[in-house]
């Protein structure tokens, strides 16, 4: 756990350094140490090296560090809830039904409810593209599923939503370039206020699965043995998808779509910490808080001044990921 | 004193009254074995009895208390199962799936107090795997992982003990011990034990009473030699057979072969070296 911390903090330090106008780190420094209650330091950096600091790239590090957490978190209980190695909040259709939710919101806004705000409606959108793929997949007789069978439910629920998310777009052509950013996913814009808006939600999300986290170690040996255990299996279900849904929402609707966060980082903490969900959650929240920030400081440096969309870095790392994954996951059934 | 008592229980899967109107009773500290040829309803029935069937109409009780009232949790601390083919989950220690039994005993923070650690540690010592503790179950071979259930399903502390099938994936050598160890238990901790057997010699030689399933219905019921007979195993499981019964050994079940094959004259084998 301490690595993890170290590693959280190390990542933010750097994402508060890196960028086109040099901030040297001294400054920072000082700049983070005058923020303490009971210190005092005067900071070498300008007023205008300063608002850089705490307006662009502090809210921007710290945002990329929580959709990391959420991300994370919710993938690995996806994992737990639905048995299923491949689960992520992008494959079972969350992330393109929080999508079409949160176009449906900014559409709104544009068309007379200026203060409409993005998540909760990005929660329904959410709800709705699980409840589908969870749904479509059970269709199959059980003989039949797999573990693929719950992915290719999503991937044809995240098509279908993604498909009428387009159509919205294109024919409300006014708000187009601002949902087309968004959907390819960006924490450019961030700011204290974008935070606060969905931190609520994230917290709620981490605090559950938390909470749940042995009842996620119970549910790996099946419904019908965590019934025998003491368990209600559908009551866990409910809670934990409803709980890692709405934190995904929330971090679709502050960042876009960015996938396969869900799948690399559990994953490599199972590699790395064992099988049990009472460290998989903490430690994925840990490390997915940095894992976001580092990717995100690698989508505005590579191709610097430009940036590249924080989604195409994790799908360029995702991608392979999934197949070693899909490989390997008839162990991890 | 009554234990569990089923009253005309009848579950029904699809269109077929798998489970058809069985009545039977299991007293404090029996017992009872459920046989019956494949097909004949008796994992259904003790998953009418653990909950993990609907029951269409009839009544499952335990001492005063209709058990269809019983949370989860509850029903967990009341009776604890050892499933047919128990879900391995990837890369657990044995330790860990021990202690998975305490799950009905602990808080909804799922921490688990010093009192549940012993009662785990106490059933890996019960059930001999202290060596084995900390490997991973999907290493352990199919006896040793029989006993991590049984003893998963001891640290639940639970009064009942329901098993489907407890042997039907171990050797001879492997499935006598099991029975041992349950029957050890039973009397050391006072358990009641149902089990749907296959063997029907293990069956004779531990259960107090048999009952003998066909067609969703108990068909036969009472002390072992009453219900193997020549007879009951003709008309419910189709099968020729000879049974013997002695003092020193129960009830010995020995198919006929049809052919002219060696089980042709089965009586002239020598019952006292058997």
């Amino acid at each position: 756990m301490a690595p993890a911390v170290a590693l959280v903090l190390a990542v933010l330090g750097l994402a508060l350094l890196v960028g086109p106008a040099g901030l040297e780190m001294g400054g920072v420094v000082t700049a983070l140490a005058d923020r303490l209650p009971f210190l005092e330091v005067e900071s070498s950096l300008t007023e205008r090296e300063l608002t850089i600091l705490w307006e662009i790239r502090l809210p921007r590090a710290v945002m990329g560090a929580l959709v990391g957490a959420t991300l994370a978190s919710a993938g690995a209980a996806y994992q737990g809830v639905f048995r299923n190695p491949l689960a992520d909040p992008y494959l079972l259709g969350v992330a393109a039904g929080a999508g079409l939710g949160a176009t449906v919101a900014i559409l709104l806004r544009a068309g007379g409810f200026p203060s409409m705000p993005l998540a909760p409606l990005a929660f329904v959108g959410a709800v709705v593209g699980v409840a589908l793929s969870y749904g479509l997949s059970r269709t199959r007789g059980r003989e039949r599923r797999s573990a693929t069978t719950l992915v290719l439910a999503g991937v044809a629920v995240a098509s279908f939503l993604t498909a009428v998310q387009t159509f919205l777009q294109l024919t409300n052509v006014t708000t187009l370039r601002e949902v087309y950013s968004w959907i390819l996913g960006r924490l450019v814009t961030v700011g204290w206020a974008d935070l606060y808006a969905v931190l609520p939600y994230m917290v709620v999300s981490w605090v559950v699965l938390l909470v749940f986290r042995r009842a996620l170690d119970v549910m790996a040996v099946g419904d019908d043995e965590a019934a025998t255990l003491g368990l209600s299996p559908r009551a866990v279900r409910l809670v934990v998808v409803g709980a890692a849904t709405l934190g995904a929402a929330a971090a679709v609707s502050a960042s876009g779509l960015i996938a396969f966060v869900g799948i690399i980082v559990p994953h490599t903490v199972r590699l790395l910490a064992g099988w049990s969900y009472r460290v998989i959650i903490p430690l994925s929240l840990l490390v997915g808080g940095a894992f976001l920030t580092a990717a995100d400081l690698v989508a505005r440096t590579v191709v610097s001044p430009a940036e590249l969309p924080i989604g195409v870095v994790t799908a360029f790392l995702g991608g392979p990921f999934f197949l070693m994954v899909l490989r390997t996951s008839g162990d991890l059934e | 004193m009554t234990g569990l008592r089923l009253s005309d229980v009848t579950v029904v899967l699809g269109e077929t009254r798998v489970v058809d109107g069985v009545s039977l009773r299991v007293d404090r500290g029996e017992w009872l074995g459920l046989i019956g040829p494949n097909g004949a309803g008796k994992t259904t029935l003790l998953r009418a009895i653990t909950g993990g069937a609907t029951i269409e109409t009839g009544e499952v009780s335990y001492g005063a208390g209709d058990l269809s009232q019983l949370g989860a949790r509850r029903r967990a601390r009341l009776m604890a199962v050892v499933p047919q083919h128990p879900v391995v989950p990837w890369g657990m220690a044995v330790a860990d799936y021990v202690l998975l039994g305490r799950t009905a005993h602990m808080g909804w923070l799922g921490r688990e107090t010093s009192h549940d650690l012993d009662v785990a540690r106490r059933a890996v010592v019960e059930m001999g795997l202290e060596k084995l503790s900390t490997r991973r179950l999907d290493e352990l071979s199919g006896g040793e992982l029989q006993r991590a259930v049984l003893a998963r399903a001891l640290t639940q502390a639970a009064p009942l003990l329901i098993l489907d099938e407890p042997t039907s994936s171990l050797d001879v050598g492997h499935g006598q011990q099991m029975m041992e160890m349950v029957d050890r238990l039973r009397g050391e901790q006072g358990l009641t034990v149902i089990s749907a057997l296959h063997d029907l010699t293990l069956a004779a030689q531990f259960c107090d009473r048999l009952v003998m399933m066909a067609g969703g219905k108990a068909i036969l019921e009472g002390p072992p030699g009453a219900v193997i007979t020549e007879r009951s195993l003709r008309d419910h499981y189709g099968a020729s057979v000879r049974v013997l019964t002695g003092p020193d050994f129960g009830v010995v079940v020995i198919p006929l072969r049809s052919d002219n094959g060696p089980g042709e004259q089965p009586a002239s084998l020598n019952v006292g070296t058997l």
